[in-house]
Formats: structure tokens, sequence, C-alpha cells
């Protein structure tokens, strides 16, 4: 296969490019330290005080020794509530259970008590909708204490909220995704039904409780007065109600036993290798900062970005002599066969039906799609519209919806206006989608944002005409919104993604998720591939 | 010369005389039992013959066993190994009767040199001194004064019908003697019923030096130089070597001109040893007894003149003359043998048993083994698992090879003695060649412990290297089996941490592996962070720490780690800690209460608050429809609480014992 060769090893726009962007890096780990606290040292202490295991340790027990944990939105609401629901108080991803990928969600219980915010029930769905598009396991490691009231009309009722969990573990079961249980903590109201709608249920003595009415709520309802361990704890639950169907005496001996019920599903799913032997790219994914740099208006090569990326630089370019703004090419990443879209520039009519026929090539072989976007949006203009950009983007828009085999997107710049969609935005539920801490995702960019409104604003007739100094004040008040609202963070505490990573993390990302979908690819018939 | 040969022994000496076979074109065929069906000299013989079962005694002791399995084989030719018939006439006699060569001395030979007081007479007939004695049957207090004052003191007073130390007694001057006399006496009589007693030179500091001799079915004779295998336990070689070091010039012709002398007395055709006694810094070398057969310890004798002894006893054995004659005989360098046995080296060389999991040789020295990965070690034979020789220009160079070659010498499976082997050769008394046969309790007098200096890392190392593989067992290759310890938060300090608890020589202990971003491995045990760096390739592995790098072999055996670091073997089973807390309470549901499982009324208690109770034991016994149920705890521990009294009516699912499991949080 043909190997891509780097322009771009050295010099001083590298150099400049490589240390502003480890400033960048430098944020983005700030911040994951920051969420890897959780509720804090005191109420971290208090929790071991108790016996119990702070979240991401849990699942350091429940994963086979020293393997992958592809965690998930690590920065969900970010900035919100006054930062004070650090990975909105759940962690989710996928690791490896006695050999089987699971999705695992797990309640932080030092976090507001482990209480659903809209973002946690969002992170929640959004880990049980990635276990059933890849066929995984759901593993829940409970510890949480049900909606937090105050947000109630944005956790409780609507499609996309609390019940729509519920719906989803009922669904997989049926699909034959096993659901299983660890209860850690309460599990009250709604929360009873994570553990009571699994396969299997695991419960600690002592602190695992679960009631569809509490204590309170008991004593509110039918003036019953009961303590939290005889109405729901562990032992009533595991001898008497049958609620529960293994006791454990400890959190470790719990996710001991969470192991067992997995190790004897006998998961046939997972037993693949990966088609070829991985081999290194022959650049550093290291240099992938130097390479794109901070400031999204300076162009480079996408392919020095591909070459970083994928198994020994190869890369099988598809029509490079033409549409030369999308990239297109066969590639493989840790030994996974990939097709790979990737921005170069504006889309013209030619790139996007260049686009459109290589997803077609992909949807025939079975080739799951990357899609690395880096797009300010289609070209405008009155040759691009007589040239039909608008039926030729939506025929990449088309191909991009109806592609059957796995799609996966990395921003890895800007993600804006149309352009997000052509490129597998999150609106065309790629498997995946992570993004790069320098991306910016947005229906235009700020200074765009601000030359349409301004010129709205002066072109108004229903008002009088604005002076310079109202200008100049919607001027800021767009700016200032669009940059802020463009911001990965934004996004990434919004779930708009799957969680920001750091650019030479892309490619074992990338391995990880292709190695979870390659073997379900198994489509009942092949389509035509149309030359447009 | 002979066209097939049959190897009537097994272990490491059936493969050399094998290898030497095979260099000269002759037919090999093994024999076996039961026990080693799968044995390495069956696997390196051109044909096996099974010759009974595992005891000895029904196998390779058998002459007639041996005899039929040359006949149905073909072999023209026996070779009987050392040990097991070899000094024994059967086989040469049987040889002589079918028509077949044996390869060794003729019978005449070896029943000469079997008794011991017939060998010592023919030797004083030769005029080759024994360890002066007594053991005439004046048994009168005068005449053994007599005789212990021309012996001269010190002397050992022994039971004539003795053995097994019972009736023997030093005297170390005339004054002592009566008494020791009368006591020994006494002892004699109640132990064996003969109050006859025989008198001997003592020697205190017995070096033990052999002389190899050949003789050929022509007359001739010559000796091959000496070898010095003082260093013995129980009195069994450990450590051999040639030349003797120390060895005045006059006493080293004096022993060989003795061996020479007691050979050509009794038309010696073949390889055989002569060994001698001698009082360190003494010049009297003193004879002790003739071996018959090829020595366990020959490599030394072929290291320093070049010869292969095997070969030799099959020419001779084939009627050919000696291949040289004495004055073609030259010596040059120094060689030292050590015997590699499956024993435990600090329980007083205890056999081990079991099978060898994981094996490899030094390359830089010579190993005669018998042995190789799979082998099974079994109780029913010598536990003489390979031998290790170094050889140099000097005995300083011979013994740091050999030290060495032990070091990279990975048996993992049985215990072996590599690891004294090693602290022996080092040992400045050996190293200064003064080794007696007292040397083990003169160098190690409180018993020989192994050093286990490396103990922290060799357990760090181990964690690191059985998390270095993908998991076993997954099946799978993939990102996920490749790329472990990955995280996205892993720059930020959100590492993936295992934590395992490793157990070694009956002790346990938690290990804590981290897996950095830059792919940095970190292991912490209860003093914190160990400060090591491991790399391996295949079984090799370096761990470097504090600037130093030790090098040692690494072998990963169902949830065991096995790994040698400076000589040592470390055998470490590894498990997360998830996996051995679920495996202590596998079975049970974990559940400390114990319910009725019926309604009924409660006839006994067993137990009350605070009582210790175990798993499956009975703490109430419930009546039920006019039957009895034993109620029993499901967990171990300590009961918590008694909710129940015996003639109490109890519904079913009621609570009637609590258990605190043991170890819980």
């Amino acid at each position: 296969m043909p190997v891509l060769e780097s322009k771009v090893r050295s010099g001083s726009d590298f150099d400049r490019n490589r240390s502003a962007y480890a400033g960048l890096v430098e944020t983005l780990r700030e911040r994951h330290r920051q969420v890897l606290k959780g509720g804090g040292e005191k109420l971290q202490r208090r929790h071991r005080e108790r016996g119990k295991i702070p979240v991401r340790e849990r699942i350091d027990h429940l994963i086979d020794p020293l393997s992958p944990f592809l965690e998930l939105s690590a920065l969900a609401a970010w900035d919100l509530y006054g930062n004070e629901v650090p990975s909105a108080g759940v962690v989710t991803g996928i690791g490896m259970v006695a050999g089987v990928p699971c999705a695992i969600i797990a309640n932080d219980a030092t976090v507001k008590g482990g209480s659903f915010f809209h973002e946690t029930v969002k992170k929640h769905l959004r880990a049980q909708e990635i276990a059933f598009e890849n066929r995984l396991p759901c593993v829940y490691l409970v510890d949480c204490g049900g909606a937090y009231l105050p947000e109630q009309d944005r956790v409780f009722p609507d499609r996309d909220h609390f019940g729509g969990t519920f719906y989803q573990q009922c669904r997989m079961s049926a699909a034959g995704l096993p659901q299983i249980s660890a209860v850690f903590g309460g599990c009250t109201a709604g929360g009873a039904y994570i553990p009571a709608l699994s396969d299997e249920v695991v419960m600690v003595r002592g602190t695992g409780r679960i009631h569809l009415g509490g204590p309170p709520i008991v004593k509110a309802a039918i003036n019953e007065i009961v303590d939290g361990e005889t109405l729901g704890g562990a032992e009533m639950h595991s001898t008497v109600s049958g609620v529960s169907d293994y006791l454990a005496g400890t959190e470790l001996e719990a996710i001991g036993k969470v192991r067992d019920i997995v190790a004897a599903l006998d998961w046939r799913e997972q037993r693949r290798t990966t088609p070829r032997a991985p081999r290194a790219p022959l650049y550093d994914p290291k240099e992938l900062g130097g390479v794109v740099g901070t400031d999204l208006k300076q162009p480079y090569d996408v392919r020095e970005v591909i070459a970083r990326i994928v198994d020994g630089s190869e890369f099988q370019e598809f029509k490079p002599a033409y549409g030369s703004t999308l990239v297109c090419g066969f590639a493989w990443i840790h030994g996974e066969p990939v097709g790979i879209l990737a921005n170069n520039g504006v889309l013209f009519s030619e790139s996007a039906v260049k686009g459109a026929h290589f997803i077609e090539l992909c949807d025939q072989r079975r080739t799951p799609i990357l899609f690395l976007q880096n797009i300010t949006g289609f070209m405008v203009g009155t040759d691009a519209e007589r040239g039909g950009i608008a039926k030729h983007s939506a025929k990449l828009v088309y191909a991009v919806s109806n592609a059957r085999v796995p799609r996966y997107t990395v921003i890895i710049g800007g993600s804006y206006g149309a352009g997000n969609y052509g490129m597998c935005g999150r609106g065309f539920q790629p498997r995946f989608l992570f993004a790069w801490p320098n991306a910016r995702i947005a229906t235009m960019s700020a200074d765009i944002a601000s030359t349409v409104v301004t010129d709205l604003r002066r072109a108004s007739l229903t008002r009088e005409a604005a002076s310079e100094a109202e200008i100049a004040r919607i001027d800021g008040e767009i700016r200032a919104q669009f940059e802020e609202q463009s911001t990965p963070y934004y996004a990434t505490a919004r779930l708009w993604d799957d969680g920001i990573i750091e650019p030479w993390q892309t490619r074992d990302v990338m391995g990880l998720c292709l190695a979870l979908a390659s073997r379900e690819i198994d489509l009942p018939e092949h389509r035509p591939v149309y030359r447009m | 010369m002979i066209g097939s040969l049959l190897v009537a022994n097994r272990g490491e000496i059936a493969v050399r005389i094998m290898r030497t076979c095979r260099r000269l074109g002759i037919r090999t065929v093994a024999v076996y039992s039961d026990a080693d069906r799968d044995a390495l000299h069956v696997a390196f013989a051109d044909e096996a013959v099974r010759i009974g079962p595992a005891p000895a005694r029904e196998s390779y002791l058998r002459p007639d066993a041996i005899m039929q399995a040359a006949a149905r084989a073909g072999a023209e030719a026996i070779h009987p190994g050392y040990g097991f018939l070899s000094e024994k006439p059967d086989l040469p006699r049987l040889c002589l009767e079918a028509g077949r060569v044996f390869v060794g001395p003729s019978a005449e030979c070896i029943a000469a040199m079997g008794p011991k007081i017939g060998s010592k007479l023919i030797a004083a007939r030769a005029g080759v001194p024994s360890v002066p004695g007594y053991l005439g049957d004046d048994q009168s207090t005068g005449r053994l004064s007599e005789e212990a004052k021309r012996i001269g003191f010190p002397v050992m007073v022994k039971a004539s019908a003795g053995g097994g130390g019972r009736g023997m007694r030093r005297v170390f001057a005339a004054s002592e003697l009566a008494a020791a006399l009368d006591l020994a006496r006494r002892e004699a009589e109640a132990a064996f019923g003969d109050p006859s007693l025989l008198i001997e030179k003592l020697v205190l500091r017995p070096r033990h030096l052999e002389v190899q001799v050949a003789g050929d079915k022509h007359g001739d004779v010559v000796h091959l130089f000496e070898r010095d295998c003082s260093v013995q336990r129980n009195n069994q070689k450990v450590l051999e070597e040639a030349p003797a070091p120390n060895l005045d010039r006059k006493v080293r012709a004096k022993l060989h001109e003795r061996a020479i002398a007691l050979a050509r007395a009794i038309k010696y055709d073949n390889l055989g040893t002569v060994e001698f006694i001698l009082e360190e810094g003494q010049s009297d070398p003193w004879f002790l007894e003739m071996n018959t057969r090829l020595q366990v310890e020959h490599p030394v004798t072929e290291a320093i003149t070049g010869f292969d002894l095997v070969e030799w006893q099959i020419r001779i054995a084939s009627g050919e003359r000696l291949p040289v004659m004495q004055d073609g005989i030259r010596e040059s360098g120094h060689a030292i043998e050590a015997r590699i046995t499956a024993e435990r080296a600090d329980q007083g060389f205890r056999p081990d048993a079991g099978r060898i999991v994981g094996y490899r040789e030094p390359s830089t020295i010579r190993v005669d083994s018998g042995v190789v990965a799979g082998s099974e070690v079994t109780l029913f034979y010598d536990s003489l698992l390979a031998k290790a020789i170094g050889a140099g220009e000097t005995r300083e160079i011979a013994r740091a090879k050999l030290a060495a070659g032990l070091r990279e010498f990975a048996i993992f499976g049985p215990a072996t003695t590599m690891s004294f082997l090693v602290d022996a050769l080092e040992h400045p008394i050996f190293a200064d060649g003064r080794a007696t046969t007292r040397f083990i309790e003169d160098a190690f007098p409180d018993g020989w412990v192994p050093t286990r200096r490396y103990v922290r890392f060799a357990r760090a190392a181990a964690a690191l290297l059985m998390l270095a593989d993908p998991p076993s067992g997954s099946g799978a290759d993939s990102a996920w089996t490749r790329l472990s310890g990955f995280r996205i938060l892993a720059p930020a300090g959100g590492v993936s941490e295992t934590r395992l608890v490793a157990s070694e020589n009956g002790e346990t202990f938690r290990l804590t592996v981290q897996a950095q971003a830059d792919g940095v491995r970190r292991v912490f045990d209860e003093e914190g962070e160990v400060p090591i760096a491991v790399r391996s390739n295949g079984q090799a592995v370096q761990v470097e720490t504090d600037g130093r790098v030790l090098r040692g072999l690494f072998e990963r055996a169902e949830g065991r780690a096995r790994l040698t670091l400076g000589g040592l073997v470390y055998d470490i089973g590894l498990e997360a800690e998830v996996a051995v807390v679920a495996g202590a309470n596998a079975g049970s549901n974990g559940s400390g209460a114990v319910l009725a499982p019926m309604p009924g009324v409660v006839a006994e208690v067993k137990v009350a608050v605070g009582d210790v109770v175990e798993v499956g034991q009975v703490v109430v016994i419930l009546e039920s429809m006019k039957l009895f149920t034993s109620l029993q705890a499901e967990v171990a521990g300590a009961v918590a609480d008694v909710y129940c009294a015996p003639g109490e009516t109890v519904p079913a699912g009621k609570r009637l014992v609590l258990i605190e499991p043991r170890g819980a949080a």
C-alpha cells in the first residue's frame, strides 16, 4: 500500500504550533484532573470510611487486570451547576470483563449522592445506546439517589429522560444483551428499576438498598415506620423478596460476583481477532499538535494527520486528483480496516460527490468509516450554486445517513454548518464521536455570525437605523455567544460528543472502537456503487 | 567396534552415553520403567524397551529384564552407567553367556573390588595402604590398647557389627581409651548383640581424592589424574574438581602410583576410579575403595584431558588397546562440576518432586542433563537432574564460569540445589581450595539458608511480567488485549490500576500495578513504590533497580510466576484481589444469616454470640413436619446474634442466627 510521506516534522511553524497546542492539552488535563476528584477529598474519604470503594477504582477491580477502559464523556456537565457535578455524577465507558467488552455505567455517590441530573440521564442513555449499537453486555454499578428533585422537569418526563433508560434496559435484554447490576448503595423509586430490570443482580450487605419508596415516603404514604435495611436491605432482597440474586459481604465480593456472572455468559460475540497485525505509524502521533496548531484559519494538509493515525502510515487514497478538498482513502488502524474521509479545505461539489462515492465503496466492502472533521462548510457563491452545490452536498449527506457500516467521527478542527452534517456530525448518529481540544462546533464561526447578525440589524426595515454603538454592542454579544458556545467544553458538557481526547490518543481510541464493531459487520446484501 | 548399545540406566548418564554413541555411529537402545515412559533418555535413544514398573527393584535393578531387553532390541553391547547394576558382576557374566559386550570391567574385577574388607586386603598386597586399623579377634582391652597406640591417636572405636553411628567413639588420647572401649562395648552389645570392636585411625579433616584409571584387555593401565570430591553432604558428592587444589606434588605422585598399582594388581580392564582419603595437610593418602565403573564426575577429567571417557570405555570393551599410553596423557587447565539435584538444600537436602515446567540451560558451560521442560521428577530414583561443568585455564576461571553459569540456569518446578551450589562455590573455604568433607558444616554451621536478597524486586517484577502479556484465555487478539492500561484520562492521572494478591513461601501480600500514560508501569507494595524497571525478551528478563541490572529468567504457569534472580528461584502466585475475594467465598451465597427454611420449632441452638463458626457447621436444629433439619453456617465467621431459643415456634424465612463473615469490612 502507498505510504504517506510527512513534510512538516520540524520548523518554526511546527514548533510554535506544538507549544501552543500543549497549552490546550494542559487545559484539558487540568479539567480531567478536576473531575477525577469526584465529589472532592472529604466526601471521598467518608465514602472509603464506610467500606465503599471510589467509582473508578470499582471499575479497575471490575475489568480485567490492566486492560483498557474507554471512558466516555468524562467532562459531562462541565461548568454547569456551578461545576459541582463532575462527570455528571456517573462514569461510563467500555471495559473488558472476563474477556468480554462490556458497557459499564457506574454512579459516583460522592457527587450529589449519585443523583440524576439532566446530563446524568443523557450520559446514561448514551452509554446504553453505544452498548445497543455495538452489542455489548451492560454492567451497572449502582449507587444513586434517584432524580435530582430541583431539576426533575429536565430529568423525569421527556422521551430521552429517566424513563428512557429503563426502556433501553428492557429492549436490550430482549435483544439478547445481558443487563447485570451490582447494587452498592441506595436505589430508590426510579433507581430501583435499574436492578429490578436487570437480568441478574448482586447486592452488597449493609449498604445496598432497593425500595420503590424509602422510609420517609412509606411514612408519608401509609404511616408505617420502618428502617431502610428492613425495608429494602440486601439480605431481605436476596433471601426473602428475590429482587436480588446474590448477596455479597463486601463491595469487592460483589464486583467479583459480577465478573463471575459475565464469565459464565459464554459470550461468543467477542471471539474474533484483528484482521491484520497492527503496526505503529511511521510518524509519532505526538507530533499532531505541531501539525494542526491552534489556529483554525491556518491551513495544513490533513494527510499529515492521517499519517500519524493509521498503521504504517499507509493510505490507499481514492480519487487523489479530484475534489481534493476532501481526502478519501483506505487504511488500517490497530489492524482494523477503515475508510477515512478527511477535510482538506472547504467542500466543493466535486468533493461532495467524491465523498458520496467513497462512502458507497465502504458500504459495499463492509469497511467502517472514519470522518475526520475540520470543515467551515460547503462552498457558497454563484458558481457554486449554479454548479448545483445544494444537490451535490445533499448526495454526501444522503450517503452518510444511509451507510450501513459503522461510522465514527473525530472533530479535529472546525465543525461548522452543513459541513457538520456532510461529515457525520452528532445528528447523523455515528457510533462514537470524539473531539480534539482545538475543536469548534457551531452553525458558523463567531466572525461570520457577527457579520450576519449585524448586517441583518442594519438591513432591518421594522426598526430604525442602528447606531454604530448598537452595532458594536450586537457584534460583541454575538461574538461572545458564539465563542463560548462553540468550544469543545461547551459541547462535551452537553453530551454533543463522547468526550474530548488528546490528538495522539485518536489512534488508540479508534482502534478500540473499531475492534468493537468490526465483528458484526455482516450485512445481508450488497448495494450498487453509483458513480457520481 | 560394536554397532549397537543398550544403556541400562536412565537420567543424565544415559543421555550422556548415548551422545557419544551418536557421535561414533552406534545405534542406541534405552530401557525404561513405567515412570520414565516420557523421560528424556527414552526420547533421545534410537529405540527404547520397557523393563518393568516404576520401582527400581522391579526394573533398572533386574539383570534378567536388561538382558531380555538387549535380546529384543538386538543390542550388541550393554553399558551399565553408574549406580543400579553397574557394580554387580551379574551383567558382565550374563553378557558373556549371551555373547554380548559388557562396556565395563570384567566380572572378576568387579567382584574383587566389591567387598570392603577384601578389597583392602588386595590393596595391601599391592602395597597400597588403607586407613590404618585393627580388626582382629583378640578383643582384650590390653590388645586393643596396644593396637590403638600402634595406629596412633586420634582413633575411632567402632562396633564390628555396627553401623549407623551406634557404638562409635572418638578417642583422642590413650588416657581416654579404657573408658571409651567400655562404653562402646556396652553400646555394641545392646545394639547388635555383639560387643566386638574394631579400631581405625580417626581422620579429622578428610579430603576425598580419587584417581581416574583405565586399563585394557591387553594388560596396559594408565591414570588420567585425580579429582577432589571433598564437598559432600550425607556422603553424596556435591562439587567435584580436577585437578585437586593445593595438593603437594609428591602426594599427588603418590596418589597416582598407588592407583596404578592397585589397578595392575587386579588386571583392571576398563575405566575405574580409585578413591582415597587424605588428612588435610598430611602426605599419606589411604585407599578407601575402588569404583569399577564410570563416575558421575567423569566430565571434569574429560575437561582437563580432552578425552571422551565413554568412547574409551566402548573401545576398550570392544577389545581395542588404550587410545593413548601414559606419556600421551596431558592435563590442561582446571574443571569443576556441580551436581544439580531436586532437593531442598535449606531443609537437610530433602528430595523434592514434581513436573519441570520451565527449563533453560546456560550456553556458556557444559551441562549433562537428564531432564527437559515437561519432565516429571519422581521420588523413585536418584534426585540428580543435571551436572554443570565449568572449565578454564585456571581454577579461578573455572569456578567463576560455573557460578555464572548456574545463575543463568533456570529449572522451574521442583526445588533444586542451584542457589546452594552458587553459595558453596563462592564460599571462601571452597574458593581457597581448602574444602574437606566437613565443608558444609564449616561453611554453613547453622545450615544453609537461601539469601533472599532480591525478594522484594522479584515479587514486583513477577507482577509486572504477569501483566505484561495480554490476559490469557481470552483467545482474542485485538486492540482490547493489546492496549493494556489505556485510559483517556491517564495523562491527567486517571491511570489504570490493578490490585493483586501475591503469595510466596506461605506469605501473602498486596501489590498494585499502575500503567502510566507513557506506557511505564509502576509497582507498589506495602512499603511504597518498588523502584524497578523490567524488560523481557522471551524467557530472559532484566530487572533494573537503583542503577543495577539483574538478569533472570521468567516463566508463567497456571497463575504462578516463576522467576530466577540472583541464582534463586522465586515461585510466586499472583491473582487479582477481586478474584481472591470471590474465590474465598465460592460456593456460598455470602449470607451470614441463617434463616428458617420452613415453619417449625427450634429444637436446638448450637451456638452462642461470639462463637467462631466454619462453613458447614451446624448452628440450629429445626423440627418441622416431624423431621429434624440441621441448619448450617454458609460463611465462616463469628456469631453476631442469635434470634431464637429452643422450643420457639418460628415462621418460614425468620432469621435465626447472624454470622459476621470473617474478613468483612
